[in-house]
């Protein structure tokens, strides 16, 4: 399979101090990658630094989408590209969802059929994740995922703070991304939502900032459940 | 009888040493780019599905119609100097505003040539807004007009007014008396889009008898040279207004604009809910004033303003007035920027920077819809489209 994302020797900077050092790391097109981690390891910062955001600086090396560098390329630029990033906590904001979904709908050629299955008609006539429960902005980030249609979604903790129903909802959409041969790359630090995830082909562990382990999903999290991130840290 | 008001004009024009002559207030012209403008901003000129227009370009009537069937009901349209001639209709002119108020409504006195007249008589519902537009075509006109607008006890009207001037200098004083009758109800929406050159004073009264309703919705969305409005609104007994304004300064403009709510009476209540969007090098001055001058009246007032610009200005200036005892006021004023973090957000779901202004702005000008019935909403929804787009564009 052709490489979708490659990241080399790549160093992400945050107020001044840098939080992700990862030499080599690719994601193969349509592949399922699991990202563990502690809290603190430098998971979203490196998921932000991907997205573009301005505050994630590149210190170092380079980011590679479908063979393009896009170090220098502005947020949206890869947003349009194809690249998508489910919030773990969004910012609220004044604008009722209902009209970002469906600027969104009109940017991406996407319906907004894409979010029936998410429940999410009771929140579309209000202010985007402006006092939204945890499920609800994780369903709401899930749905614009949707309607982005990415080659790439980065979900950001998709299973902390969310309740069992939103859970499943969560996860149908995860599985919905994977059918439609999407690559995804999901940060958890609990792997909650793996149960739930239709197909999961790796994972990789990351600790203070860099990857210090790889391996099929099942070999990591047997590790994790067993023994917490001890035998990575030593 | 009427001379009495030109002399009242001509003694206070005559004190402040001043005179309008300079602008031509008989200059007459085209249409056609005129409706174009108008429904750029959103109003749609059209005979279905509305009660009645009027339409004047510079100081000519060019449409005056109201549907039949309200004719029947008995709901007048007409020119205001024929209403004028008429003893029933003359006993509401310069009622909700003195002639001599200031230089302004002395020269729509001794100026003016046409207005609206409009009355709804008891009782009578009208189901589909009527429409007014004033517009000025060209380059020197001076347009006066003077509107009266009698919403008779138990009645119930829409307005929806338009504003707006194609190019060059132009001065426009607009002068609206309306007068709201015991538990009627008026839903007003007045857009403005006036061009850079225009200099604008439009004088409102309003009065609102017992247990009548007032919503109105004022929206100014082009540059303008220089404009001034505070329109007066006062509530007898239990009488009630609801007033919001989305005002976007542009390029040079300056726009000082805000209401006066006087709560006359007691149980009257009143809201004022204003959004100002300062770019440019725009200066916006945003008046608030909440007067209550009874026992157990209520008002609150909300003014935002938001920056875009190092250049521009914003001012705000709410004033709660209390003159009795057990009067309720309140009111909250921000001026803020845009988050970063809203900003990045919306950037990171594929809108650029200005697209994702466009999109805050939105969502800050969006209040109070839920007022007004489905039809208007998605009509004023569409215009609040339009003004998130100036806020940038």
């Amino acid at each position: 399979m052709s490489t979708l994302l490659k990241l080399k020797n790549l160093v992400v900077g945050v107020d001044g101090r840098e939080v992700v050092h990862v030499e080599d790391f690719s994601l193969a097109k349509g592949e399922v990658h699991f990202l563990f981690g502690p809290n603190g390891a430098g998971k979203s910062s490196l998921l932000r630094a991907i997205m573009g955001l301005p505050k994630y600086e590149v210190k170092k090396g380079s980011i590679l989408f479908e063979g393009e560098d896009i170090t220098s390329k502005k947020a949206y630029e890869r947003a349009r590209m194809g690249i998508a990033l489910a919030y773990q906590t969004p910012p609220p904001l004044q604008v009722r969802f209902q009209y970002v979904a469906k600027l969104m709908a009109r940017k991406y050629r996407s319906r907004l059929d894409e979010l029936s299955g998410l429940h999410l008609e009771n929140l579309l006539h209000r202010k985007l994740h402006n006092g939204f429960s945890g499920g609800e902005s994780k369903r709401a980030e899930l749905g614009i995922v949707l309607l982005q249609k990415p080659k790439l979604a980065m979900l950001d903790e998709p299973d902390s703070g969310v309740d069992l129903d939103s859970m499943e909802l969560v996860a149908g959409a995860i599985n919905k991304l994977i059918k439609n041969g999407c690559t995804v790359l999901v940060v958890s630090h609990t792997g909650f939502i793996a149960w739930k995830m239709k197909r999961i082909d790796r994972a990789s562990v990351m600790i203070d900032g860099r990857i210090v382990y790889r391996g099929k999903f099942e070999e990591v999290y047997e590790i994790i459940a067993k023994e917490g991130y001890r035998r990575f840290t030593t | 009888m009427m001379d009495i008001y030109k002399k009242r004009a001509q003694k206070l024009l005559k004190e402040k040493g001043l005179s309008l002559e300079d602008f031509d207030f008989e200059k007459t012209s085209s249409v056609k780019a005129s409706t174009r403008l108008i429904e750029g901003l959103g109003v749609k000129i059209e005979e279905r599905k509305v009660g009645g227009s009027y339409l004047q370009v510079d100081n000519n009537v060019i449409r005056l119609a109201v549907a039949k069937e309200l004719q029947r009901k008995g709901v007048i349209l007409m020119d205001l100097s024929d209403a004028l001639k008429n003893p029933a209709f003359r006993k509401f002119y310069w009622q909700a505003l003195p002639v001599d108020h200031d230089e302004y409504t002395a020269a729509a006195e001794l100026y003016g040539r046409h207005g609206v007249f409009l009355y709804v008589p008891k009782g009578v519902k009208v189901e589909f807004p009527l429409q007014a537009c004033f517009l000025i075509s060209s380059s020197g006109v001076g347009q006066a007009v003077h509107n009266v607008i009698v919403v008779d006890d138990y009645a119930d009207l829409t307005i929806n007014t338009a504003c707006a001037a194609l190019r060059g200098e132009v001065i426009h004083i607009g002068v609206t008396e309306m007068y709201i009758g015991k538990k009627a109800s008026l839903t007003y929406i007045m857009v403005h889009g006036w061009s850079s050159e225009s200099q604008v004073r439009p004088r409102t009264g309003v009065v609102v008898n017992e247990g009548g309703n007032l919503v109105s919705y004022y929206v100014n969305m082009k540059p303008v040279r220089f404009i001034e409005a505070t329109p007066r609104i006062i509530l007898k007994r239990n009488a009630k207004a609801y007033y919001s304004s989305v005002i976007v300064g542009r390029d040079a403009s300056f726009m000082d604009l805000g209401v006066d709510i006087i709560l006359e009476e007691e149980g009257a209540s009143g809201e004022i809910v204003s959004r100002s969007i300062a770019r440019d090098e725009s200066r916006i001055v945003m008046r608030g004033y909440l007067r209550g001058h009874s026992e157990g009246v209520r008002g609150h007032l909300e003014c935002k303003g938001l920056q875009l610009s190092n250049k521009a200005l914003i001012r705000a200036i709410p004033v709660l007035e209390s003159k009795k005892p057990g009067a309720v006021l309140t009111h909250e004023a921000a001026i803020g920027r845009i988050s970063d973090e809203e900003l990045y957000y919306l950037m990171t779901k594929g809108f650029d920077e200005e697209e994702a202004i466009s999109i805050i702005v939105r969502g800050f000008i969006d209040v109070g819809l839920e007022k007004l019935p489905k039809a208007l909403r998605v009509q004023l929804e569409s215009i609040y489209d339009l003004v998130a787009r100036m806020a940038t564009g």
